[in-house]
């Protein structure tokens, strides 16, 4: 079975670096530490949303139905297993989601920066 | 008997006062049986009675007649006085406003004017409103008794005492405003000095505001058990049902009552059963995340597992009851919070599944097993402060759209957390705490809104209703709505961001993207800002701000002159900031710094390479590494120039600020803050120097322009090129000049305009074939006849249309194919070829179809050549060839000239093809010069291995060549780049152990063996962009991966520099450093 735990320390390290950017372009920084870990959690949350919903929105049906699929192996899809999914449903997935996040992000900070 | 009598502070001599009686009975006709001083006495009585009656009369009208002064200084009143008092010849009012001699004299005493704050005043009055108030309540004491009364005089004395002696108030009046005017006539009032500490009243006031927003929300939210809200309430009044949960929960079985206690709870405290179950729910989990953490205890699990951050989001709920963040405890931005919830059940899974459920339960049993009374008392605490808190969000949350409410409360909440001493931060920070805090929960809701708003369009698509199952199995039975929905695309992200792509994409947001998308974002939303930002230098301030505007590639590409003054002015700050006191920063990057090559140098070389580490690291490793990232992202090379050529280069007209300029001032720290006009003054073509207002105002009043849509540049640029070469062809392939353009467009599709999908390959040939053709159309007398190591550039004229030019390189000079057209085998008809009346289409398909193929059939002729030569012809053509569409017309060429289709019309009965490889002259000589198996070493001349000596050109300045060599001085005369490039081609010189011939303006350094490093001076070099000192293989600069093997040879030529301390030397010593860390950089990804 897949453990998740030997594989995404890197993918969770870039989420939390880019939150703790959001929060330093939103001019949050200097909170408390348990403000600043609410704010960090919940944009991390949210980023990790949205990175889901761009994969979502370019995997189509039969993607769809595949990473479906994968959930049926285990807890969490395996990220190899994912990788070769979207390879096959989308294969330029990168620069989809660099230009779904090139669209959230600055959305995100200037949320935060009213 | 000699009496003084009192009233009102009036003293009356008895003896007078018998006189008085006795005139006054004169006039009553009183009979007086009594001893006149009986009478008398008994007569003061009277007046007593009569002045207190007085008094009480005036008291109840309450400033209607003003009573007579009781200061305790008041002047005897004579006897006649009180005569005429008693028969009423001078009224009392007369008396109370200071018509005596005596008050004028105490008017002469009225202190000077003291100052009192608005405060004090209002904290004043109050108190002569309080003594006013006693004197008025001992006054209605009085019973007209003298002796019974004069206890009660002697108070309201002592009281006026004290309104002379705190407010100087020597005067009573029985109307407070009288008095309250009294004093204030006597102070000077001050403005309040600002508070000393911002909790001094907020207590009070926010407790008051907070239960009066709590009372709304309350009754508008018709929020029933309010009273449960208070710990205390619900630990005494749900003991029964609370104790009888905490007995389900350390039970290995659920109580068979466990739901009617529920519903029992549901019912007193107004919290629906849901809520209450996940209550207990958080409670289960705190035991299960006990017991897993037992067993992870010794796997390093559980390390793991915090590395990805679960710790912190599993159990949000317990987040929110531990109160850490302000934020949490008050409930707000609580949809976010659920939607972690959602994300960390499907690693909550995964977390069982890791263990196995069997050996997890069976911890969880155990750990259930010991749990003492004195747990199940804390258990059930516990669940007493969930359910207070659970009440208390309900009532927060209500109307929480309202963001003023919400700002209130945020308030409210600090306030009394600064009151009770509880407060996070400095009583001095409190009010941008609370600022901050409000941005945050508002700002986290609209994020949340943002993604609401996706999610409902991706279900109008009906993705949702294709995840059905994973909803299901993400959100389990419990969840429902939007929590399970948004739970569905977490778990999908959650996913993603471990695909390694996905990583990158995310890592590379930690600098360069993230500066350019939110400078995009400011620049395209606000078209202001920058300019704004600063004053014309570059300083820390506006560092951050000027770092993302340079980073920004359309900046880059519509203001290449700008960008380049504003890189330089950055970097030059770049560098002061990490020559000054203050590069502690770089002390980290620094440690990483001194291997191999810096533990080798000097002091002061080290110095300087500090700023590179300034550069690749600390705070602005993301801003310019992700230069670097941004081209590995993008698949684009790297470093060492690549073949994104520098924009700047076809200016010529540039003139770079002098590295060596900066690197002695940077040393010197003369460069302190480095002025944007003084740093591109150097820069400046012959428009002058343009400081940075005027340079970002200019560079925003043009906007942005795609580069479909052309560039505003009143000169041509540079942009991209590709080198012509047969390697990686199938044997038979040639490259051409056709290959080459298309590779350019299909290699830079985004910067060059394509908008398409990227992953629809046939859609991207199609436009770069298109494009191809349009560009080989607009190039003018084009080289068309190219070898291998010629270059085939592409830019931009002054309209924006893309063109080509091809330059030798490294190949042979390129020239002219010899078309049918110049050798008279076909001839158009020019008024045809212009659309004339002469005009014959039929004709002119003929012509283009003996153009097609060359007479002898060896050399054909390209359509496209046809259509840069002729494409009135072409287009006449095409319209007669049964395609009227042009473009399709042009496509049908291009796939045509792929081999691909043939194409057919009426006037091309025979269908031809050839195929790109024949569409131009091949490479028939490979370059001489091209050598193709240099390769990477760990920097020793040995690993340099060349397989053929370079061909060493006669010089055609050897009166020059000879002065360099006979001057004695030849090596140090090549100190510089300078020096370098003022070398005429084909001169060579000694230098150490190499021998260094400069050929086509490229620089060859040969040792004994005859081994050659090739190398390129560029204008420009920066970290992640290009190299100053490019060094070729193959025809191709070292960049991207390959950098690492272009370090050693870059090396060795440092190494055989005479003069370590020349500006050649420390350049190239600097760059060999960059580099060194720019393949650090790059070797994570």
């Amino acid at each position: 079975m897949f453990n998740p735990f030997s594989h995404q320390s890197a993918g969770a390290d870039s989420l939390e670096n880019l939150a703790e950017e959001v929060i330093k372009q939103s001019g949050l920084e200097g909170l408390p530490a348990g403000d600043h870990k609410f704010l960090k959690d919940n944009l991390i949350a949210q980023l990790e949303r949205r990175l889901g919903q761009i994969m979502a929105a370019n995997l189509g049906e039969d993607g769809l139905a595949d990473y479906e699929q994968l959930l049926a192996e285990g807890p969490t899809a395996d990220p190899a297993k994912f990788e070769a999914l979207m390879n096959k449903y989308s294969p330029n997935y990168q620069a989809k989601v660099k230009a779904g996040l090139d669209e959230f992000i600055p959305q995100m900070v200037e949320s935060l920066r009213k | 008997m000699t009496g003084i009598i009192e009233n009102k502070g009036h003293k009356l001599d008895s003896e007078k006062a018998a006189e008085l009686i006795q005139q006054s009975a004169e006039v009553e006709n009183v009979e007086m049986p009594e001893s006149l001083e009986q009478t008398a006495q008994k007569k003061i009585d009277d007046i007593n009675q009569t002045a207190l009656s007085q008094e009480k009369i005036e008291d109840q009208a309450s400033g209607g007649i003003s009573s007579p002064d009781f200061s305790p200084a008041a002047e005897k009143i004579d006897a006649q006085r009180v005569a005429a008092i008693t028969v009423g010849t001078e009224n009392i009012e007369s008396v109370a406003q200071g018509n005596s001699p005596l008050s004028a004299e105490t008017a002469k005493k009225e202190p000077e004017p003291k100052k009192v704050t608005e405060s004090q005043l209002k904290s004043d009055l109050e108190a002569i409103k309080d003594y006013h108030n006693q004197i008025k309540e001992l006054t209605s004491k009085k019973r007209g008794n003298y002796q019974k009364d004069k206890i009660i005089v002697d108070q309201i004395h002592t009281i006026k005492g004290k309104l002379e002696a705190e407010f100087g108030l020597d005067k009573y009046s029985p109307s407070f405003n009288v008095m309250s005017k009294a004093y204030q006539e006597n102070i000077n009032v001050i403005p309040d000095e600002p508070e000393s500490g911002p909790v001094a009243t907020a207590d009070s006031l926010s407790k008051m505001g907070r239960q009066d927003l709590e009372n709304i929300k309350i009754k508008e939210g018709k929020i029933q058990g309010v009273e449960y809200k208070e710990l205390k309430y619900a630990r005494e009044n749900l003991q029964e049902e609370l104790s009888s949960l905490v007995e389900s929960l350390v039970s290995t079985k659920i109580n068979n009552d466990f739901e009617g206690r529920i519903e029992a709870l549901a019912n007193k405290t107004g919290l629906s059963p849901e809520a209450l179950r996940e209550i207990c729910q958080d409670q289960e989990a705190a035991i299960v995340a006990e017991a897993k953490g037992e067993l992870s205890k010794n796997s390093g699990f559980w390390k793991k597992a915090a590395n990805i951050g679960i710790t912190s989001s599993v159990y949000i709920g317990a987040g929110i009851l531990a109160g850490t963040s302000i934020a949490a405890t008050l409930g707000l931005g609580g949809l976010a919070g659920m939607s972690i919830i959602g994300g960390a059940r499907i690693v909550d899974r995964s977390i069982r599944e890791y263990i196995g459920k069997n050996k997890l339960d069976k911890k969880v049993a155990e750990i259930k097993g010991y749990k003492t009374e004195a747990d199940k008392t804390a258990l059930q605490d516990r669940l007493a402060a969930a359910i207070s808190l659970k009440k208390t969000l309900e009532i927060d949350r209500v109307d929480l759209k309202d963001q003023e409410a919400r700002a209130k409360l945020i308030d409210n909440y600090i306030d009394e957390q600064a009151a009770a001493g509880l407060s996070p931060v400095q009583p001095e920070e409190l009010a941008g705490y609370k600022e901050k805090m409000a941005r945050i929960l508002n700002g986290l809701d609209d994020i949340d809104r943002l993604n609401d708003q996706q999610e409902q369009k991706l279900n109008k698509s009906g993705i949702l209703g294709k995840l059905q199952k994973v909803e299901k199995f993400i959100s389990g039975d419990s969840a429902a709505g939007r929590t399970s929905t948004a739970a569905v695309f977490v778990g999908l992200g959650f996913v993603a961001r471990q695909v390694p792509i996905v990583r990158q994409v995310l890592a590379g947001y930690a600098g360069y993207r993230f500066g350019a998308v939110i400078g995009d974002s400011i620049l395209d939303r606000k078209k202001k800002g920058l300019a704004e930002n600063t004053d014309g230098a570059v300083t820390a301030e506006n560092y951050a701000t000027l770092r993302q505007r340079l980073l920004d590639q359309d900046f880059q590409k519509s203001k290449p002159e700008e960008f380049i003054k504003l890189r330089q002015a950055v970097a030059a700050f770049e560098d002061q900031q990490a020559t000054s006191a203050d590069g502690h920063k770089l002390s980290e990057l620094n440690e990483q710094l001194q291997d191999g090559l810096l533990k080798s140098q000097e002091k002061s070389a080290y110095k300087k390479l500090k700023k590179f580490a300034f550069r690749a690291g600390g705070a602005v490793l993301g801003a310019i590494g992700g230069e670097a990232l941004h081209d590995v992202l993008s698949h684009k090379p790297t470093a060492g120039g690549g073949n994104m050529v520098e924009t700047a280069n076809a200016k010529g007209s540039l003139k770079g600020v002098s590295v060596d300029d900066i690197l002695s001032r940077g040393q010197k720290g003369v460069i302190e803050t480095v002025r944007m006009d003084e740093a591109v003054a150097d820069a400046s073509s012959s428009k002058g120097s343009v400081d940075v207002d005027e340079m970002l105002a200019r560079s925003q009043q043009s906007d942005y322009v795609s580069p479909e849509n052309n560039i505003p540049s009143s000169d041509k640029s540079h942009l991209f090129e590709d080198v012509v070469s047969n390697k990686d062809l199938k044997p038979g392939q040639h490259d051409s000049l056709w290959r080459s353009t298309e590779q350019i467009f299909k290699n830079h599709a985004s910067e060059l305009g394509y908008k398409g999908d990227m992953s629809d390959k046939t859609a991207l040939e199609h436009w770069a074939q298109g494009q191809t053709a349009k560009t080989l159309n607009n190039s003018g007398d084009l080289l068309d006849k190219v070898y291998e190591g010629n270059k085939i550039i592409i830019e931009q004229d002054e309209t924006g249309n893309y063109r080509i030019h091809v330059e030798q390189g490294e190949g042979l000079e390129p020239g002219h194919l010899e078309h049918p057209v110049k050798s008279g085998g076909a001839n158009l008809d020019e008024n045809m070829v212009k659309g004339s009346s002469k005009y014959d289409a039929e004709e002119i398909a003929r012509n283009l179809k003996d153009r097609a193929f060359d007479p002898s059939g060896r050399n054909p002729y390209d359509i496209n050549t046809g259509l840069h030569h002729d494409p009135m012809a072409v287009e006449a053509g095409s319209a007669d060839s049964g395609t009227h569409d042009l473009g399709d017309e042009l496509h049908e060429m291009n796939k045509t000239l792929h081999g691909q289709t043939d194409i057919k019309s009426p006037l091309y009965p025979d269908p031809f093809s050839f195929s790109a490889e024949q569409a131009v002259h091949p490479v028939e000589h490979p370059s001489p010069h091209v050598d193709h198996s240099v390769s990477g070493g760990k920097g020793t001349e040995s690993d340099i291995k060349v397989d053929k000596p370079v061909e060493v050109i006669p010089p055609k300045n050897q009166s020059l060549v000879e002065n360099l060599e006979g001057s004695g001085g030849g090596n140090k005369t090549i100190d510089s780049i300078a020096a370098l490039k003022d070398m005429p081609n084909g001169a060579k010189i000694p230098v150490g152990e190499l021998t260094l011939v400069k050929q086509d303006n490229r620089y060859n350094f040969t040792n004994a063996q005859g081994e050659t490093i090739k190398m390129t001076i560029n204008k420009f070099g920066g970290f992640g962009q290009n190299d100053r000192f490019g060094i070729i293989r193959d025809g191709r600069i070292l960049d991207g991966k390959l950098l690492s093997e272009a370090i050693p040879l870059k090396q060795t030529i440092y190494n055989n520099l005479p003069d370590k301390q020349s500006a050649l030397a420390k350049e190239l010593l600097e760059e060999i450093a960059k580099n060194k860390e720019e393949v650090e950089f790059l070797s994570g990804f």
